[in-house]
């Protein structure tokens, strides 16, 4: 490995994470909660296409069970869908990340989807009602905001001297 | 260069079956419920990090506020505060009556009920289901359960109280049913939330029942979970099918659900085991029986 002789910034990898939980839980109102994407999902799938070795299955479990107690919600729900989405992502990582982006949209709209199908059906089995089909919008957005989540999380990553 | 390493499918099997495993338990264990509600503590430093937006918006919108505004709304509350301190007098007087005339009909008296004023914390919880949090938790008698109101109606009852914090299940969750009255008719059915645009539907009501638009729904307290009385919802449409045997009836929430900041929770004093109003609870200040 070659050193620069500079420290590098470990702390962003979290941080970025941090700022993904306060986006999850910020107030929107009720007419644009539908529209607002999976943060953490979105964060994820980018560290996991970026620094594999750095985001294992257990870091994936632990994330979803920070945001299932974040949620106030029936616990391991995310951790489940959290799991899936690193295993996922890693298992395929080495080749989507040479993927132009609008590629790599795609991608991540069939893992936001995927996760929506999952949470909407875990909902459906533990309550008895279907809830939250209006987050077919956020998924939209999501995979339409992951170009610059990408860009924006590149200049992180190359900031904080990650691999 | 380190080559990735694929993981084990057996790694993400148990991970997968922990995650299910901690759903089952969660679902059917009280105790598990409780430990999560502890924890729940870790998650209040990103819930106030969320929340500054709004405060730091209200706090500047009311500093900006002209002392003539402020007057003006000092003189106004004191008005109202003075009619509504008249009503409760003869409200009072009704009460007394009421109950006298029940215990010589030998009924059973009105459990007595008192209130806690709880604050909205102004997040987003979750977007797969219709929850608020307060900030009012185990700490403070706060059980799973117990109905929130607010000046309007019925908000919806505590689903997972945490130690500080609570999530409150609103009465527009589809899996929230309300026992409700009607005032004019005395018409009893059960509301559900509709799941979209904060809307209510009222089921079971019958084809040839008294039901207009307008119509004030309250609790009728079957159920036990929502003291008799408090408003609920208005009827904002009915669609009669001359084929089935129940309307199609569409009501608004009488809770001011998207735009108050406090709500208030109501503590039910059983006859029976004497308790003193706010124990435990630290904040005798701010509780006070009705």
């Amino acid at each position: 490995m070659i050193s620069f002789g500079t420290q590098r910034r470990l702390w962003v990898l979290p941080a970025t994470f941090v700022v993904a939980f306060v986006m999850f839980a910020l107030p929107v109102g009720e007419e644009w909660k539908s529209y607002m994407p999976a943060w953490v999902t979105l964060v994820l799938i980018y560290w996991c296409l970026a620094t594999p070795e750095k985001i294992t299955l257990g870091t994936g479990w632990l994330i979803g069970l920070g945001l299932d107690i974040l949620a106030f919600g029936l616990l391991g729900r995310y951790a489940l869908t959290k799991t899936l989405i690193t295993y996922l992502t890693r298992r395929v990582a080495l080749r989507v990340r040479v993927y132009p982006v609008w590629q790599q949209s795609v991608f991540v709209l069939m893992l936001l989807a995927l996760e929506s199908v999952i949470l909407v059906a875990i909902g459906y089995l533990i309550e008895g009602n279907i809830q939250g089909l209006a987050q077919w919008r956020a998924l939209a957005i999501g995979a339409a905001l992951w170009p610059f989540i990408f860009w924006f999380l590149r200049h992180c990553r190359r900031w904080s001297r990650l691999p | 260069m380190k080559i990735l390493s694929h993981d084990s499918p057996y790694g993400l099997l148990s991970l997968l079956l922990g995650s299910v495993l901690l759903m089952v338990s969660y679902t059917y264990s009280d105790a598990v419920r409780r430990v999560a509600g502890v924890i729940s503590v870790i998650s209040a430093p990103v819930h106030l990090l969320a929340s500054s937006p709004v405060v730091i918006y209200r706090w500047l919108d009311g500093s900006f506020e002209s002392t003539a505004t402020l007057e003006r709304d000092l003189v106004e509350l004191n008005q109202r505060h003075l009619v509504l301190q008249t009503r409760l007098h003869r409200f009072k007087a009704l009460e007394a009556e009421n109950q006298r005339l029940r215990k010589l009909l030998g009924a059973v008296s009105d459990v007595s009920h008192h209130i806690q004023l709880a604050e909205l914390v102004e997040v987003d919880l979750d977007p797969y289901s219709n929850t608020i949090l307060i900030n009012r938790g185990t700490a403070d008698g706060v059980t799973s359960g117990l109905p929130v109101i607010d000046e309007g109606g019925v908000v919806g009852q505590v689903t997972r109280p945490g130690l500080f914090h609570s999530a409150v299940t609103l009465v527009t969750d589809p899996g929230q049913g309300v026992p409700v009255q009607a005032v004019r008719s005395n018409l009893r059915t059960i509301t559900f939330g509709a799941g979209r645009d904060g809307q209510m539907r009222v089921f079971y009501v019958d084809r040839n029942a008294d039901i207009q638009i307008g119509d004030l729904l309250v609790t009728s307290g079957l159920g036990g979970t929502y003291p008799a009385g408090y408003p609920v919802a208005n009827v904002s449409q009915i669609q009669r099918n001359v084929n089935e045997p129940f309307m199609t009836v569409w009501a608004i929430p009488a809770a001011h659900l998207d735009k108050g900041t406090k709500v208030m929770l109501i503590f039910t004093d059983h006859p029976s085991a004497e308790r003193n109003p706010g124990s435990g609870s630290g904040s005798a200040g701010d509780s006070e029986r009705d």
